[in-house]
């Protein structure tokens, strides 16, 4: 029986306890979500004493279930107001699977108090956190493996979610213990922080993996998938030799990069930030390409970067950092960006918020756009908690406040990811319609508008971008978010339907239930309502669920199209208030 | 001139290796021509875009197009 931990950062205790039975078959997202309309209300100051973060292993942690490893933060966001799932990769949400623990809910208020939680097969205690206190996510690491042992897992917040900013990201560690997968959208880190909890300690040893009801119905259906993942081009092979970064060029070919603060949808240097050349470096320096974030991957979309003397600078230098501090910035020093991961990594920021913000800045001439030397000076203003630093650690929305900019790329003032929504319209809906804010995970048009995975919509007209966006979001809250399986299982998923169904087929397996793919969408769908519900009782309207003005002005270059997805089909995606005709 | 681009994969798979070239406009010219020139194995080639849209192996190309041919890609 998976349990939740209880954690009160007030009394300084822990306590194991049942799910409640209907929340039995739910795990990441869905458990996240489910708990925090539940327990919190919508009306709470999300930095205040009465939010709470919980922590929601998947459905599948801790088994043999390829790619299960993903970690579900949820919260009320302090950036978008409303509530807030973001997942990452790690290692921490298997062996939370192994412990038996579904879930952590963070609650309290630690009144200056500093913590450390120690999960382990002999129980959960709160230990003094100080002596990390202050620490980037690096250091924060390895003094915790020095005190609790090599082989923990660790869920960690750096010192941007100290200070509170709204950009600030939970960080997980990767197999070889390296903080560098990150949960950052939202500003989760601060809703962490503000708990006076530094990090969680998962320590697995001496636990078995999980009980599976019908192991041979499992293993059947986990080869099924292994199999799919393995023949599918996009996750045998395109992810896996060039990963994400591999659509750097494909999204500038087809005019939707954001370049110069979203006022191009081409950047004439996309070569030298390109998947092909961090690829070429990677093999050539001597870091690693076809690296997995957690043990149980077998698409490998992660690298090792190092730089030209083969040092180790970050790793997992994804597509949507490269865009974020490479073309909306005008940058095309691939070594400065692959810097600007690790301190976004090490003082735990949201690298797509981070590269938004510097966007908007440079828009506002704090500082030249390019200038990739200033950019690294003003990293080290937010750790240490300057007033300029705090001017460009607090997101998009705020900077845009601040420096008197109101070409701002954001919705729900979360900004916006790497794909400009005049030229993908399909990953627009999902930005204006999503519970989360501008997220390009939570519904991935692009893969149909662009990648020609699961079908084909035009991307520059606005017919079928509702209805797909909305296919999507139910499927991926559903599929992925809820099972804690990474999203790239999507590609196959979406072309293969024997792939999508061994995902019901493996927890039915597991929990003895039946569950279909119809009964996993329908629990996406759920988890949606719940989660529209708590943003509706937050006071987001569909006013909330809308571009900005900007995106319908400016055409943008080289397609010139505006945004024009009518308003009223917007609101259909969300169904925001069913209209009850009375009388 | 047709300005032609190859991604990822393909300059390593096809007969010349080569990634950026340019090709004289004619009558008929279409995508496929350009895969076979390459000497490209049927397949191989998953997006097809010119001039920012897609197109197909039987689109016709003309003076001035941009072409970029990807295998299949994903990310995210
Ligand atoms: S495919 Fe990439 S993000 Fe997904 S589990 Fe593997 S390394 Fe992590």
């Amino acid at each position: 029986m998976r349990k939740i931990l209880r954690v009160d950062v007030g009394s300084g205790t822990a306590s194991f306890e049942d799910l409640p039975p209907d929340l039995v078959p739910y795990g990441g997202r869905a458990l996240t979500s489910t708990l925090i309309a539940r327990e919190v209300d919508p009306q709470a100051d999300a930095l205040g004493p009465d939010n709470k973060i919980v922590f929601a292993s998947g459905l599948l942690a801790g088994t043999t279930a390829p790619n299960s490893s993903r970690i579900s933060v949820g919260t009320k966001s302090p950036l978008t107001g409303g509530i807030k799932e973001a997942n990452s990769g790690g290692q921490a949400s298997g062996r939370l699977g192994r412990l038996g623990i579904a879930a952590i809910v963070v609650q309290g208020d630690p009144r200056g108090k500093k913590w450390v939680l120690h999960v382990s097969k002999d129980g959960a205690r709160l230990d003094d956190g100080a002596p990390y206190w202050g620490k980037g996510n690096y250091d924060t690491a390895d003094a915790l493996r020095e005190a609790y042992g090599p082989k923990v897992a660790t869920i960690q917040v750096g010192p941007a979610g100290e200070y509170g900013m709204r950009n600030s990201s939970v960080a997980t560690t990767d197999p070889e213990g390296r903080p560098a997968r990150h949960a950052g959208r939202g500003g989760v880190g601060a809703v962490m922080g503000a708990r006076g909890l530094k990090a969680i300690v998962v320590d697995d040893a001496g636990t078995q993996r999980p009980e599976i009801a019908d192991p041979e119905r499992f293993e059947k259906a986990r080869k099924t998938l292994v199999e799919g993942l393995k023949t599918h081009p996009v996750t045998s092979q395109g992810l896996t030799n060039f990963g994400t970064a591999i659509l750097v060029n494909i999204i500038n070919e087809a005019g939707a990069f954001p370049t110069h603060n979203f006022h191009q949808g081409r950047f004439d240097r996309a070569e030298a930030i390109s998947g092909e050349t961090v690829h070429q470096n990677c093999e050539d320096r001597g870091g690693r390409r076809s690296h997995g974030c957690m043990t149980s991957c077998v698409v490998h979309c992660s690298n090792v970067y190092n730089d030209e003397a083969g040092e180790y600078i970050t790793s997992g230098l994804e597509y949507e950092t490269i865009w974020a501090l490479g073309a909306n910035c005008d940058n095309s020093d691939i070594d400065a960006i692959a810097r600007m991961d690790r301190l976004c990594d090490d003082i735990g920021l949201d690298t797509i918020e981070m590269g938004d913000t510097f966007g908007v800045a440079m828009e506002g001439g704090l500082l030249p756009w390019g200038d990739a030397g200033r950019m690294i000076e003003l990293f080290e203003e937010i750790r240490a908690n300057t007033e300029l630093g705090q001017k460009i650690g607090n997101g998009c929305g705020h900077a845009g406040k601040v420096f008197g900019v109101t070409h701002v790329p954001s919705v729900k003032n979360q900004g916006m990811p790497a794909y400009d929504p005049r030229g993908i319209k399909g990953i627009g809906v999902t930005y204006a319609t999503s519970t989360m804010g501008a997220d390009h995970t939570s519904g991935y048009a692009v893969a149909t508008n662009v990648l020609g995975v699961g079908g084909s919509v035009d991307p520059l007209k606005a017919e079928g971008q509702c209805s797909l966006s909305q296919n999507l979001q139910e499927a991926t809250a559903g599929f992925f978010d809820s099972t804690g399986l990474c999203l790239f299982l999507a590609f196959a998923g979406l072309d293969q339907p024997a792939s999508l169904a061994s995902i019901p087929e493996m927890i039915s397996a597991m929990y003895g239930i039946e569950s279909s793919v119809a009964d996993v969408v329908a629990l996406g769908s759920k988890v949606l309502e719940v989660e529209r519900g708590f943003n509706r009782a937050a006071g987001l309207t569909e006013d909330d669920d809308r571009l900005p003005e900007f995106f319908g002005n400016e055409p943008l270059p080289p397609h010139n199209t505006v945004w024009d997805v009518p308003a009223e089909q917007l609101d259909q995606v969300c169904s925001w208030s069913p209209v009850i005709e009375l009388g | 001139m047709i300005d032609v681009r190859m991604f990822a994969t393909l300059p390593m798979r096809s007969a010349t290796g080569r990634k950026e070239f340019q090709l004289e406009p004619r009558a008929g010219l279409t995508v496929r021509d350009v895969i076979e020139g390459e000497g490209l194995a049927k397949g191989e080639v998953h997006i097809i875009m010119i001039n920012g849209q897609h197109g197909t192996l039987d689109s016709e190309l003309s003076d001035g197009d941009r072409v970029g041919l990807f295998p299949p890609v994903g990310g995210g």
